[in-house]
């Protein structure tokens, strides 16, 4: 029940919401890459956020209400999409096919537009939930003075 | 007599517990609430409380510890229960938690939370002021 494990909650969620960040900032940044290390165009990374289990075998025997709380949020992997790629008619691209065809990044900016609003909003909601623990914590300092 | 000194202000000790874990639940919801297939909980304690409260007028006298103690609920014993909202589903993801709602519940326990700190301030209060004789 100590406060500093409420400031992790939301320092996780705010790291995972960053990480989400950073993912979609480079889907946008290589929504044009048709040449990659490994051959063939950028394909589009997803991240999948998952609740934190108590790994710890320490935490099973702490208070039993302290581990049905939760601990948070994590970014558990990073997949890719495998949705296909579009195909544009641009015949005079180094990268174009037999028959004129280059295979763009399966990237749209406008889902990667709202991904980005969508953590934005999660960013900002966990800041305000952060500032209402330390502000109940000083509170807390407050009684008896 | 001086162990009945606390004895009113352990009522708000119990619900500032009870604020302070439906704060940390109310965190994980927030912090929650992009995770696919994640179901909201919230903390239930007033009706508890109040039931308990109720009770209150009929006490067991026990001679020796070794006596069953029946009647007056210890304030202690009161549970607080984190319950899981398994049935609803906001999104197509399968997660149910509602951020307009978690925010609301946010500030009302903060208010919440500072009227308990302030009540047993002021309860400390008289006790200091009845020892010291008001000087």
């Amino acid at each position: 029940m100590s406060f500093m494990k409420s400031m992790d909650i939301s320092a996780s969620a705010l790291t995972a919401q960053r990480m989400r960040m950073d993912i979609i900032s480079q889907n946008i940044a290589n929504a044009n890459t048709t040449r990659t290390a490994a051959g063939g165009p950028y394909r589009r990374r997803v991240a999948v956020l998952s609740q934190t289990d108590s790994p710890v075998f320490s935490q099973y025997l702490n208070d039993a209400r302290d581990a049905v709380v939760g601990n948070g949020v994590k970014v558990s992997q990073i997949v890719e999409d495998n949705s296909p790629f579009t195909m544009d008619y641009d015949p005079s691209n180094p990268d174009a096919d037999a028959n004129g065809y280059v295979a763009m990044p399966n990237v749209d900016i406008v889902t990667e537009m709202l991904d980005m609003m969508s953590a934005t909003r999660s960013y900002e909601a966990n800041v305000t939930a952060l500032n209402a623990t330390k502000n109940m914590a000083v509170k807390a300092l407050e009684i008896g003075r | 007599m001086l162990e009945d000194i606390f004895k009113d202000t352990k009522y708000l000790e119990k619900g500032l517990d009870a604020s302070w874990t439906r704060h940390q639940v109310i965190l994980n919801n927030i912090a929650n609430a992009d995770t696919p297939g994640f179901k909201s909980s919230h903390v239930e304690f007033e009706d508890e409380f109040k039931a308990a409260l109720a009770q209150s007028d009929f006490e067991a006298k026990r001679s020796r510890p070794g006596h069953m103690d029946f009647g007056t609920p210890d304030v202690n014993d009161v549970p607080i229960n984190i319950v899981q909202d398994g049935d609803t589903t906001m999104r197509m993801d399968g997660n149910n938690v509602d951020i307009d709602h978690e925010m609301s519940e946010l500030a009302k326990n903060n208010i919440y939370y500072d009227t308990l700190v302030q009540k047993l301030t002021s309860e400390y209060n008289r006790l200091r002021m009845a020892i010291t004789e008001g000087k």
